[in-house]
């Protein structure tokens, strides 16, 4: 068997780290002025700049108010189990020409393990404090995930089949003449669907939604709440690298070094993201499932046609 | 402003008792606070309103959500303070804003003078030991044990059995109109029962100047419901547009261009579609169909002809459990606040 290519654990732990660290604290910097901005706020960057971090800190002093009989183990494990679930995507994106903390042959099916499990660290979240409308938006969001969750496995798939492997580096390498987005126009707009549904915003906002008052992080406060927020923000930020990776290009671009195209890349695609999940408003379950299944899913299919015939 | 900005807008929960529930949607334009949708993310609770005394334990409840350290401000009309929780601030919007901040920093800085829990941390009710389980019902399934009655199953629309949820809805939810308070059995997230226990708490607005002969009165009243309603449909920056209009909102101001330039930019959000063919009442139409109505009220508030004829609100109060049971929870809410019922409580009918 040949030899995966991978970084040594210490520096692995701390790229990854650093990538979702950075990458969520961004992350709070931009929602923050996509807020001002799109409410009409003055934006002032140094204030906002500073504001994730008081926000933080204020929540680390903050008490920790528990619910009658919650899951306590649960409670504190779904938050981790999120962010480390991130980890793992994470890992298998190519962050610059030969920087990838996992170069796996099989990336894509990593990156979709990942993601297909955060079904059960958002359930365990709503579960856990043993409070009735954090529980319905548990198992109201496993009921929706499904639908939009298949998206992403057909897209990959599809952005596989011109690189021949299921490997993330060979599908950024196969896109030196011709990005994915333009390739198989139908991808990007599927996979930024399932971001904003795995993140549980904008549209897809079924979990943290207003109309079940807070849902999933209604009895979450101090640090429980400052982990769950942080985890959901790492996860956008894997959405967003691996997204930039799949389908535009990841690291390959003129002049500027490799790791500087992937990251404007992701961060461009993070600000979409964020700015899709203040701009548009919530579905309603039932119509999401419906959605899902009668256009966006026979649009994925559209998709691995175009991706299989162009592969021939 | 007399206070320095804070590092992060306040968070704040609200308990809204009588006539506060417009004005507090106008904080949703303030950059200084956030009104958050439950009191586990808040600071500082406000207690907008006289609270009825059938509601008080229920604040007392939501006041001890709250995580510390805590503060609580009450914004009152003026008239009586005997029964105020926390500093009592009167006034208008910016008064409370500058009161909350201050709150906020003075607890944050001395985590100390955080307020005491107001009810005893003891179970609600007592363990009873009924049945083999000791919770009652039937194997470890039913029951009410502590009071709270446990999921057992029951047939649903389909013919088949599934576990049915009881709750109370109320009176302090987010997005319910302040005092309701509902008991409904759901399946899944499907309403198959609604009772409603009691309505919406009435009273005149304060602290304000919506008299009778203002005439801007009935567009500001609109757009502080339009101020809600784009909240619980996930649109808070959209909101905070629509709040600013209400809190600028006099006779002699022309709006109409922003509120106008704000329906545009509604058009972009998707909002229409989400509302199509939800909570369709014959005579009454959908939830889409009531929003324009009452966006045009709006418009036509705001231009100066305000229209007459009937609210979109006017739904009679006994008629809602009919209208509610069969939608999903998120259907049943998008309902409810398309009615607006919060500003203009419907009072024909009484609770069944």
């Amino acid at each position: 068997m040949k030899d995966v290519p991978h970084l040594d654990p210490v520096t692995a732990i701390a790229v990854v780290g650093a990538v979702l660290g950075v990458g969520a604290y961004a992350t709070a910097v931009i929602r923050a002025t996509a807020f001002a901005s799109l409410a009409g706020h003055r934006v002032r960057p140094a204030p906002l700049l500073r504001r994730p971090a008081a926000e933080a800190w204020s929540l680390v002093t903050q008490q920790p108010v528990s619910t009658e009989r919650p899951d306590r183990a649960t409670w504190v494990l779904a938050p981790a189990a999120y962010v480390g679930l991130a980890a793992a995507a994470v890992s298998v994106v190519p962050l610059a020409p030969g920087l990838v903390v996992a170069d796996v042959a099989t990336g894509i099916v990593v990156f979709g393990a990942a993601e297909a499990l955060a079904i059960v660290a958002i359930f365990l979240h709503g579960w856990s404090p043993n409070s009735p409308l954090a529980l319905i938006s548990a198992f109201r969001f496993v009921a929706v995930a499904l639908s939009y969750e298949l998206l992403s496995m057909f897209v990959l798939i599809a952005a596989a089949l011109p690189a021949e492997s299921l490997s993330l580096g060979a599908i950024v390498e196969s896109q030196a003449g011709l990005w994915n987005v333009v390739r198989q126009p139908l991808g990007l707009p599927l996979f930024l669907i399932v971001a904003l549904g795995v993140t549980s915003s904008g549209p897809l906002a079924v979990v943290d939604s207003a109309d079940l008052s807070g849902g999933g992080g209604i009895e979450d406060s101090g640090a429980q709440r400052l982990a769950w927020a942080v985890a959901r923000a790492a996860m956008l930020v894997a959405f967003s690298a691996a997204a930039a990776a799949v389908f535009l290009g990841g690291w390959q671009g003129p002049l500027l070094p490799g790791g500087a195209w992937m990251l404007a890349k992701t961060a461009t695609v993070l600000v979409g993201l964020v700015v899709a999940g203040e701009r548009v408003a919530r579905i309603s379950p039932e119509r999401i499932v419906r959605l899902s299944w009668s256009v966006l899913l026979p649009l994925a299919f559209v998709d691995l046609v175009v991706a299989g015939l162009g592969s021939l | 402003m007399a206070v320095r900005a804070p590092r992060f807008p306040v968070p704040v929960a609200a308990a809204i008792g009588a006539g506060a529930w417009g004005p507090v949607q106008e904080l949703r334009a303030c950059d200084e606070l956030r009104l958050v949708t439950t009191p586990r993310h808040a600071t500082v609770l406000l207690v907008a309103g006289d609270v009825p005394a059938e509601h008080r334990q229920a604040l007392d409840r939501v006041h001890d959500q709250l995580p510390h350290p805590r503060a609580v401000v009450s914004w009152t009309a003026g008239q009586d303070s005997s029964s105020v929780l926390g500093a009592a601030v009167t006034g208008d919007v910016d008064a409370v804003v500058t009161a909350v901040v201050e709150a906020h920093r003075r607890v944050t800085t001395d985590p100390s003078s955080s307020t005491p829990d107001r009810r005893p941390d003891v179970e609600p009710n007592e363990w009873r030991g009924v049945g083999p389980f000791g919770q009652g019902g039937e194997g470890m399934m039913g029951g009410t044990p502590y009071g709270r009655a446990m999921a057992m199953t029951g047939d649903d629309r389909d013919g088949l059995a599934l576990d049915q949820l009881h709750l109370t809805l109320g009176p302090f939810l987010d997005p319910l109109p302040p005092g309701m308070v509902m008991d409904v059995t759901l399946q899944g997230e499907v309403l198959q029962e609604v009772d409603l226990r009691l309505p919406p708490i009435g009273g005149a607005p304060f602290p304000d100047d919506l008299g009778a002969d203002d005439t801007s009165a009935p567009a500001r009243r609109g757009l502080r419901w339009l101020a809600h309603a784009l909240h619980v449909q996930g649109l808070d920056a959209d909101a905070a547009r629509a709040a600013r209009l209400a809190g600028r909102c006099r006779p002699g101001v022309d709006l109409v261009p922003p509120f106008r330039a704000l329906r545009r930019r509604l058009r972009w959000t998707g909002l229409r579609w989400s509302l199509r063919g939800v909570g369709s009442i014959d005579g009454a139409g959908d939830a889409a169909g009531r929003w324009d109505a009452r966006l045009d009220q709006i418009d036509a508030g705001l231009a100066g002809d305000p229209v007459g004829g009937a609210l979109p609100s006017a739904v009679s109060w006994g008629a809602l459990p009919d209208v509610l049971e069969g939608l999903t929870l998120t259907d049943a809410v998008t309902t409810l606040v398309s009615f607006d019922l919060a500003a203009q409580p419907a009072t024909h009918g009484s609770p069944r």
